[in-house]
């Protein structure tokens, strides 16, 4: 499959902090890349290094197989973008400033103005098409954003981080726009703290940290890097100390405690961690109400490989 | 292009500051201005009142008060009283500023109040008296040497008036080729400043074209419209707003004031033109400053606009003092302050029989716009690419 993104080597440092490590990314045409990692891992400084806003130390990126520089007016042509921070005109419209950042891609005034009303349509601004941003809800503006970056119809778009401060339902919304967007054809690179969304969309991720990558592959992939098995929750009465001792010799339980009601136990992959579970409770003669079982997640791997102390 | 610059123009035609400031500002201040001046104006034409004690002999001078007491603008009022005790009284009382007598000579004499001499009314009132006793001297000796002169009816009056207008011995003549008024120098001034009000068009501009000025700016920078048309583009929006602004403030004080352009308005746009090219060029190198915020750059381009305004005339006589003063012996100082220099090319352009010196008001102008750009170009350059 053509390779739409290739990074080798990039280095880039500020002073002498290195912001991006020797990075190596490749991304396919037609996925929908998550780049993950903690504040300040670099995420944001790759993206700006792709899209040529930052110069670099070492390294070369390739887009669309040939290399990107500031001057590749071409390459830049088919690159969207959508910025962390709302980028937008205070003093235009809603399809003013769609059509004056389309304008800075697509020269035919009839043309923009099919591709503008495709974008407010895609986004659902339609409606809202006359009215000032700072009329919009956060929400809504978010999704203005987007159209500004998606209305020439790039092949490749930069999401970074899109449905920051927005409500579920527009969240929502986004999410399943940008996967209309990818069956369209689009490749894109989506940023996020919500690791619920990147499993729900990506394809494949990285995880970032310290401008490294320390990690990358399908979400299921990960989980699977990760020495985390699935959580068990079990409604039960206060079990005895005995019992909770047992639970914790199972050789699949990394932990086992009791608090409101719940019994939580941490297991270690395993194949069969619930029935193990199950049978010990038991064995000891506790008597569970409802049991459910979480699988691990992408906020497990995020922690595991990222740690959990608080950064800066 | 034309997109950008529709977008460009939509930006700052809707931008409050930029209304107020820049659009509306310059008219609120001719405005202000012209109320101002016009008090002065009217109040420039008060008459002096003066008392006139009635005696004999006192008819010849009764005779030349009254005729400067006629008329819509007369110079004098005059308030007769039988004697000196009630002129006297009058004077004190602050009635009139003086009174007059005539003496057994027949020599006018002028009376004030020892607590309320020296005053503006009083010296007229002596100028008038000066006057007069010239004329009647005059007189006299014409009689003497040449009785024949007099001896035709009337000609003794006619003499007399002829020797009272201000043409009798003095010509008028101007250096100027239009009538120089008091405040005009105000009005000029005030485009001057106005033309560096009009740089916040394009430090708005260049701003959000910026990728280290705004976040709009970095979303532009990635687009595949190269970013020296995009800035082209905003300069030519730029100075089309900043042109604008000039004209209509011009055609304002020019029509609706009344201060006169010398029947060049012609050239008088073309000043604006030049004008407005400065306002893109501190714009322009004001939003290249590297490391500098949005909001800073606002607040020194206000502080640079009052500064370069200061020597320029525009805060009453102390700052037209220092602007005389900078014309005489610092005059390079005055040709590289745009502020300056926008306000002496309207003024040159009404007053100077020769284009000369308006042409090199106009060039002064256009190369310090020249100069401002090649900076804000040498910023932008360095910056290209740097961090953000």
């Amino acid at each position: 499959m053509q390779e739409i993104v290739s990074v080798s080597g990039l280095v880039k440092r500020y002073g002498d902090t290195l912001a991006l490590d020797h990075l190596d990314l490749r991304i396919a045409r037609g996925e929908i890349f998550g780049l993950l990692g903690p504040n300040g891992c670099g995420k944001t400084t790759a993206i700006n290094c792709m899209l040529q806003l930052l110069t670099y130390d070492r390294g070369s990126i390739e887009l669309f197989g040939e290399p990107m520089s500031p001057t590749r007016f071409d390459l830049k042509a088919r690159v969207g973008v959508v910025p962390q921070q709302v980028a937008v005109l205070d003093e235009l419209t809603v399809r003013e400033n769609v059509d004056a950042f389309c304008a800075l891609y697509v020269r035919d005034r009839r043309e923009r103005r099919r591709l503008v009303d495709e974008a407010l349509d895609f986004v659902g601004l339609t409606d809202h098409a006359r009215q000032r941003p700072r009329r919009l809800s956060g929400g809504l503006l978010r999704r203005l954003n987007i159209a500004c970056g998606i209305a020439h119809r790039p092949e490749l778009l930069f999401l970074d981080e899109p449905t920051v401060a927005v409500d579920p339902q527009s969240r929502n919304a986004i999410l399943d726009g940008i996967l209309r967007l990818r069956d369209e054809g689009a490749t894109v690179v989506y940023t996020s703290h919500y690791m619920d969304e990147v499993e729900r969309i990506c394809g494949r991720v990285m995880i970032m940290d310290a401008g490294r990558s320390v990690a990358e592959g399908s979400p299921d992939e990960l989980k699977r890097l990760i020495d985390v098995g699935e959580k068990i929750v079990v409604e039960l009465a206060p079990p005895s100390e005995g019992t909770l001792s047992g639970l914790r010799e199972l050789e699949c339980v990394r932990r086992a405690s009791y608090a409101d009601g719940e019994l939580r136990v941490d297991c270690a992959p395993a194949p069969h961690a619930l029935l193990d579970v199950l049978g010990a409770l038991e064995a000891s003669g506790e008597r569970p109400g409802r049991v459910w079982s979480e699988p691990p997640t992408l906020n497990d791997v995020f922690l595991e490989l990222c740690g959990r102390e608080l950064r800066d | 292009m034309p997109a950008l610059l529709r977008a460009d123009l939509t930006q700052v035609l809707r931008n409050r500051g930029i209304v107020i400031w820049v659009m509306a500002f310059p008219i609120i201040l001719a405005t202000i201005f012209m109320f101002v001046f016009g008090d002065y104006s009217s109040g420039a034409g008060a008459s002096a009142e003066v008392g006139l004690v009635e005696s004999p002999g006192a008819e010849a001078l009764s005779e030349a008060l009254d005729a400067l007491a006629e008329g819509d603008d007369p110079l004098l009022t005059v308030r007769r009283y039988a004697n000196e005790g009630d002129a006297e009284d009058a004077v004190l009382a602050g009635d009139v500023c003086a009174y007059v007598t005539v003496g057994d000579d027949g020599s006018p004499r002028m009376l004030v109040s020892p607590q309320d001499s020296g005053t503006v009314s009083q010296a007229v009132v002596q100028l008038v008296l000066d006057r007069y006793q010239q004329v009647a001297a005059t007189l006299a000796t014409v009689a003497e040497r040449d009785p024949a002169a007099l001896a035709s009816p009337g000609a003794a009056e006619a003499l007399a008036q002829a020797l009272a207008g201000d043409d009798v011995l003095t010509e008028r003549l101007s250096v100027l080729r239009a009538e120089s008024g008091e405040f005009q120098r105000y009005y000029y001034a005030m485009l001057g400043f106005s033309s560096l009000m009009g740089a916040q068009v394009a430090l708005l501009l260049v701003t959000s074209k910026r990728a280290d000025g705004s976040e709009v700016g970095a979303r532009r920078q990635v687009g595949a419209t190269r970013p020296a048309l995009q800035l082209a583009t905003a300069l030519l929006a730029s100075w089309l707003v900043c042109l604008a602004c000039q004209l209509v403030a011009l055609a304002f004080i020019r029509f609706v004031v009344g201060v006169p352009l010398g029947g060049r308005e012609g050239l008088a746009a073309l000043a604006c033109a030049a004008c407005a090219l400065v306002s893109c060029a501190i714009g322009a190198a004001m939003g290249a400053l590297p490391g500098i915020a949005t909001q800073a750059k606002d607040t020194l381009l206000t502080i640079l606009t009052m500064g370069l305004s200061l020597p320029a005339g525009l805060f009453g006589t102390p700052s037209l003092e220092l602007s005389d003063w900078l014309w005489a012996n610092l005059p390079w100082v005055q040709a590289i302050n745009p502020a300056a220099q926008a306000g002496e090319a309207f003024y040159r352009l009404t007053f100077y029989d020769s284009l000369g010196p308006f042409a090199a008001s106009v060039a002064s102008l256009v190369a310090v716009s020249a100069a401002l750009l090649v900076i804000a170009a040498l910023f932008m350059r360095r910056q290209r690419y740097a961090r953000l």
